[in-house]
Parts: structure tokens; sequence; C-alpha cells
């Protein structure tokens, strides 16, 4: 963590060599956040390198007592909606097709019910409104904590709450409608689920 | 018979290490019985085994590569001029057009045949030209190149100071 503050520094001094040790530090969550918002890879590609730009055109003048995470996080999604706010906008670039989920199972009939159950999560994901799906990305799919979640989207906590209750219950009434066997248990999909921020 | 392991351990930190982890969440994954334990117990942990997907090494390269061109070239050097000093390139564009007006200047008031061009350290441009206007005069002509924008200086031999 140390190291990661003299990079940060560094970099905010121009330091060309720091910043690409910073960039190899956080790329890889900064896509899977924009992939987790767009929807796809080579979007995610493209918000994370306009992300990158932002920060190394920005990081002179950030101030060192924030947290750059924090900072990272709210450069990411608000790129990342940016973008997918555009792409509806052009008639001529249709929203991409889901990608194949990466199977992790070698018994051939989990692996098609999973890669069912994955690319029915993601659609109903992109479905969500960008402002819950951003919240439920950053707290359910990269364990942010519900306060750091609010500072990186702007929000008030309770709003963040509300977004999450909204979009863990659209995304799993999608899903046990589509795969019952989820509803097991009895149950209950209008549950809120529980918060522990 | 398949033998299930405790899909609860997932959210029981002490009772399992990473690899057990792992191997859990795989089964979690393959089995339509377990998923459904997490989805009601823990629908959260279920979103995340979903999404849990690793991004190709090749790809995050190729992310850097793209980021490596772009600030390089176009964007590198407007990061570069906006953290030094604005009036050094100016100062610099300014202080050239006036050594190379006072040579005009100085020259008398033949008219120049050639265009001078210089450059500044800054990458700056100026060139000097002449242009013909009426009698009884003639004026000098600096066009200062900083960035997008062009300066004109225009040195009228005809003006009686």
């Amino acid at each position: 963590m140390q190291d990661e503050d003299a990079w940060i520094r560094a970099a905010a001094r121009g330091d060309r060599k720091a910043f690409d040790e910073l960039v190899r530090i956080k790329r890889e969550r900064v896509v899977r956040i924009a992939r987790q918002i767009t929807g796809n890879l080579e979007d995610a590609l493209d918000v994370a390198q306009v992300v990158f730009m932002r920060v190394w055109s920005g990081l002179g003048g950030f101030d060192m007592d924030r947290r750059f995470d924090t900072w990272l996080h709210r450069v990411t999604v608000n790129a990342a909606i940016d973008h997918c706010r555009s792409r509806r906008a052009r008639p001529e670039a249709p929203f991409p097709t889901i990608e194949p989920a990466a199977p992790q199972s070698s018994d051939p009939e989990a692996r098609v019910d999973l890669a069912r159950l994955r690319n029915a999560f993601r659609t109903l994901s992109l479905a969500l409104p960008p402002q819950q799906r951003a919240a439920f990305v950053l707290r359910d799919m990269e364990g942010l904590s519900t306060t750091d979640v609010a500072r990186a989207l702007g929000l008030a906590e309770s709003t963040v709450r509300n977004h999450l209750m909204q979009a863990r219950r659209s995304l799993r009434r999608g899903l046990v409608g589509r795969f019952p066997d989820l509803a097991r248990s009895g149950s209950d999909p209008e549950t809120p689920v529980e918060e522990d921020s | 018979m398949i033998r299930h392991p405790d899909p609860r351990s997932l959210w029981r930190d002490d009772l399992v290490d990473a690899s057990e982890r792992a191997t859990i969440l795989e089964h979690v994954g393959s089995c339509a019985e377990c998923r459904g334990v997490v989805a009601a117990e823990r629908p959260e942990m279920l979103f995340a085994l979903l999404t849990q997907e690793s991004i190709a090494t090749l790809a995050l390269d190729r992310l850097t590569a793209r980021i490596d061109v772009a600030i390089s070239h176009s964007v590198r050097a407007g990061a570069d001029s906006s953290r030094e000093p604005r009036w050094v390139p100016i100062a610099a564009s300014l202080l050239l057009a006036a050594l190379v007006g006072a040579y005009v200047w100085q020259r008398g008031v033949e008219p120049l045949a050639e265009v001078v061009n210089g450059r500044t350290s800054s990458g700056s441009s100026v060139a000097l030209g002449a242009i013909e206007v009426d009698e009884p005069g003639e004026a000098e002509v600096v066009n200062v190149q900083i960035g997008d924008t062009t300066v004109v200086m225009i040195f009228d031999r005809g003006l009686d100071l």
C-alpha cells in the first residue's frame, strides 16, 4: 500500500514509469467494473483507456488527502455510464450481445447450465438503471463498503442502500423467473438482502 | 451419490481456506441444488459467482499498449504543457518574434524576397515575410504560431512615428 501511494505521488508529478505501474496495478479492476456496466470486454477496454487518460491528465491536481481508489472508481463508473449513453444514442452501434461466459465445471451439462445462468444474469443486470447497476457492481461484485460506494458515486448512503435493494430484488426476481430451481427452500425473493457495510 | 460440500461454508470465512473456498464455488457453479441454497441464503454471493470471470492478460496488455500510445503521442503533449507554466512558450515565441522584428526593422526598406522561418525550443514556429502595401511604405509581416493560435504582427514602414 505504501508502494502504491509512492506510485500515485510520483505519477502525479508526471513520472511516466510510476504511472505505468499504477496502470498495471489498477487495470484489471477498472476493466472488470467497466465490463459489468457496459456488458462486454471491448467496450470495457475503451472505457478503461478513457479512464486512465483522465487519471493521467487529472492526477497533477489530485488531492493526496483523498483516497485514490474512490476517485478511480468514480471516474470509471462515470466513463462507463457515459459510454453506455453514447452507444445507445448512436443508431449504427447496436447494443452488444453478451459474451459467452467462461465455464468452470468439467460437467458439460452443468457448464451449459451455468453459462445460461450467467448470460441471463448479464442480461438482467444490463437492464438495471445505470446508477443501480453501478451501485450493485461496486458493492456486490467488487466488495466495496456502502460508504465507499456512496463516495464513489457521489450519493448518500441511504440512496445507495435503496439502489442496492432494488437491484438485488430485480436480479433475483429475474433469475428466479428464468431458473425456478433458484427459488427452492421456500425463500422469498422480495425479502431485502441483509446489508452489511 | 453426489457429495455436496456445504455451500454455507462460503460465508463463514473461518471454516474454509482459499483453496476449499474455490472448490466449493466451483461446485456451486455446477450444482443447481447448491446454487439454490446460496440463492436463498446469500443471493449477493450467487451474483458474485455469476460474474466471477478473470480478464485475459492479453486483453489487459492490449489496454496498456493503447494507453501507452495515447499518452506518448497526442494526449501526452497536452498533459505536459498543462503541467509547465503556460507563459514559457508564449514568452519564448514573443522574444523570437521581437528579435526577428528588430532584425527586419534594421534591414531598411528593401522588400524581403524570402521568408525566414524560425522555431523556438518549445516547438512554436515563427514565419517572417513581407507584403506589398500602398506607397510610400512597405510592411513586414511576422506570423507567430503558438499551438493552434497564430499571432500576426505587421511592421508598417510607412508609419511616421
